[in-house]
């Protein structure tokens, strides 16, 4: 027996309606422990360069990681991969919930999706069962409509689905992927492999608790309730019960990072219409939480006075719906939110694909003609919602605005590609780098195009006395660091932490655990890993697994073409702030060339080209991927 | 006069509320105040007094400011 997993892959073959199981070896997944590694791995070895991402070619990969379902606070992640619709590159998008453990307690690590269905479809997973069942019923359906029709035909309403929306089936390039309606793989554009595969959704049901399948079931057991208990007694833990994510808002744009129309602001003159504090009376009714987690830092909410069968919004949702798009109406953003996850669109993207075109049509870029009359300005909260449901069913602009910025910006022409502001073709999330540049460093290199969560942000790391700051100790992370700084220390620790959140992909951990961003020390995790295995795990092995599914994901991209010249930022950030605390700041252009030149040799890739060499590959056990690369 | 506890900081008052009552009758360091209510400095990344970001050691307060702390946050 091979603790912790299944130690079982489910392989379907769409094109011939088809499936089959896979065991791995303990020495294969020890190496690749779930999630992203096993990802990374499969899209490599599996898929040739240069498929066409909406293509039969593609090769979807929904992996869970070696803890997701582990009786322990925050371990509750799973990866879906596959190359990106949105950026051509390796593509991933995580989510919590509690889909993953379902598909571990129905026996199952992952599932590997290839080829397409000639008529719509969704795969039913019952305890080791699986069947290919037609879909066409479901299709056009919004989510909780079809959620709703799974469950009433296969007749168990506890039953989880993972599901695309409209927007994936009209392969919308940002469409995203919900479980249970509140979790989602929102970014990169998976929901549109599914959609181009003819796959609406996976229905799963299992009842094989992970305790059954760890080596030290007690101890895992314990530590949870250790875990379960500190979260009440953790100021960042308690934050996120007390507030969730939308408590950003507030701090964020007090210090001038609070994205505003597009990136041109950093600060929104009516933030007291949508901070916590409104959201808290206006639109909360309950706290949820995903698998076993005791943070709970999901909000559910009323929309238009009722109840939300859907989550409410994170704080991406509402900056990047709202003061990204110059809009200040909580009810607004609410309603905006709702739609995005009834159709499955990625609320980050969509919010600035729609701010995109609205400063496209400030500056007469679009106009009437093009939008059928809509005054697309930035405030215009009804035309922001028009746009949400347009992109979504590809109707008038929506057609154009579904291809993301930057392929909409090559269309439009002129100054557009300027306001489209993307890395590697994925739209920003709601983070202002020129108030954090590790943060922004994050996303010049991250393997998916701009994301977050490629490293603790800048400020949890700036204060010696600072929980965070003594939680990374551990991490050989011993002096603190000015947030606007891209000095050689600073890079040194972009490369320890960039492992760490890396790993959390591979073994199922949301950000929101471990520290340095949270409140589970290192020393809890590899309690945790050796608690579910018999590996005696060490922190150098955790983080050579962090390191080693990122280098995968780097080898991924550079088949495809991707080189240093990729890894940068959307001018705008190279330009200075218009308003708010950081008013007049931008990123300093050649101190980030100077710093990435430096992190590239850390990370022992190739300065010109920002390739992982082979050494650096044979170090980490990937020579297989050095030898990839030399066919190419 | 009130201090705001911006984001989870109001974890460090008694009854967890965001606003501290703090009774002062002329110019003291912010960071004698927060000490004595038993909020760590280690734990507040920013200090807003009168909407300007000012340096925690440096800042005294009076009883007409209005007076803001956050801690570090980001990433979600």
């Amino acid at each position: 027996m091979i603790y912790g997993t299944p130690a079982k892959i489910l392989r379907v073959d769409l094109t011939q309606g088809t499936w089959e199981v896979e065991n791995i070896s303990e020495e294969f997944y020890r190496t690749y422990p779930g999630g992203k590694a096993l990802a990374g791995y499969i899209l490599l070895n599996e898929m040739p360069a240069n498929v066409d991402p909406l293509s039969p070619e593609n090769v979807l990969v929904v992996a869970n990681g070696l803890l997701t379902g582990a009786p322990v606070s925050t371990a509750t992640r799973y990866v879906v991969s596959a190359k990106s619709p949105l950026t051509n590159a390796y593509g991933e998008s995580e989510a919590g919930g509690f889909w993953g453990p379902e598909l571990k307690m129905a026996g199952f690590e992952a599932i590997v999706v290839k080829g397409k269905s000639p008529e719509p479809v969704f795969l039913w997973i019952n305890d080791g069962e699986v069947e290919i069942r037609p879909s066409g019923h479901l299709w056009g359906q919004k989510t909780h409509e079809a959620q709703e029709s799974i469950r009433t035909e296969l007749g168990d309403d506890k039953i989880r689905v993972l599901q695309i929306g409209p927007a994936g089936e009209n392969l919308v390039r940002y469409a995203g992927i919900t479980n249970d309606l509140r979790h989602f793989n929102g970014r990169n554009g998976m929901g549109a492999v599914m959609g181009s595969k003819n796959l609406r959704a996976i229905a799963v049901r299992g009842h094989t608790r992970y305790q059954k399948l760890a080596r030290d079931p007690k101890g895992l057991l314990s530590l949870g309730r250790t875990l379960a208990k500190r979260v009440k007694e953790n100021p960042q833990a308690w934050g996120l019960q007390n507030t969730g994510t939308p408590g950003l808002v507030e701090p964020l744009n007090t210090a001038g990072m609070l994205p505003t129309r597009n990136f041109l602001q950093g600060a929104f003159e009516d933030v007291d219409e949508i901070k916590w504090e409104v959201y808290e009376s206006e639109l909360l009714t309950a706290r949820r939480s995903c698998y076993a987690c005791a943070i709970r830092c999901k909000r559910e909410v009323q929309v238009d006075g009722e109840p939300s069968v859907y989550g409410g919004p994170e704080y991406e949702s509402v900056g990047s719906l709202g003061p990204n798009c110059g809009v200040g109406d909580i009810h607004a953003i609410a309603k905006a939110n709702e739609l995005c996850n009834a159709y499955m669109l990625d609320t980050i993207s969509a919010g600035m694909t729609i701010s995109f075109a609205m400063e496209c049509f400030e500056h007469g870029l679009l106009t009437l003609e093009d939008t059928d009359g809509i005054e697309l300005r930035f405030g215009n909260a009804e035309a922001m919602l028009t746009m949400v449901e347009w992109i979504a069913l590809r109707k008038g602009i929506g057609d154009l605005l579904a291809e993301g910025t930057m392929r909409a910006a090559e269309k439009i022409g002129g100054d557009a590609s300027y306001y489209a502001i993307h890395v590697k073709g994925q739209e920003l999330p709601m983070h202002e780098a020129r108030g954090k540049y590790n943060v922004g460093m994050g996303y010049a290199i991250s393997e998916i195009g701009a994301d977050h969560l490629v490293v603790a942000h800048d400020s949890m790391l700036a204060n010696a006395d600072g929980i965070p700051f003594k939680n990374s100790e551990p991490l050989g992370i011993t002096e603190p660091q000015p947030v606007l700084s891209l000095n050689d220390e600073k890079m040194r620790q972009f490369y320890i932490l960039e492992k760490v959140t890396s790993f959390e992909k591979v073994i199922g951990y949301c950000f929101f655990g471990p520290a340095p961003r949270s409140y589970i020390r290192m020393d809890e995790v590899i309690e945790s890993v050796n608690a579910a295995t018999d590996w005696e795990m060490t922190l150098d092995e955790l983080l050579e697994i962090g390191e080693r599914a990122t280098n995968m994901a780097r080898v991924f991209n550079a088949r495809e073409g991707f080189c240093r010249e990729h890894d940068t930022l959307p001018e705008r950030i190279f330009s200075p702030l218009e308003n708010g605390a950081l008013k007049g700041e931008s990123f300093p252009r050649d101190e980030f060339e100077s710093a990435l030149t430096v992190l590239y040799g850390i990370k022992g890739w190739d300065i010109e080209s920002g390739t992982p060499t082979r050494q650096k590959l044979e170090a980490l056990s990937l020579g297989w991927a050095a030898d990839l690369l030399e066919r190419v | 006069m009130k201090i705001y506890l911006g984001a989870h900081l109001n974890f460090y008052h008694p009854e967890k509320k965001s606003w501290l009552n703090v009774e002062i009758q002329q110019p003291v360091a912010l960071a004698e105040i927060l000490e004595s209510a038993g909020i760590p400095l280690g734990e507040i990344h920013m200090v807003v007094v009168n909407n300007e970001i000012e340096e925690m050691s440096e800042v005294m307060i009076s009883p007409q400011d209005e007076v803001k702390i956050f801690p570090p946050v980001g990433g979600g």
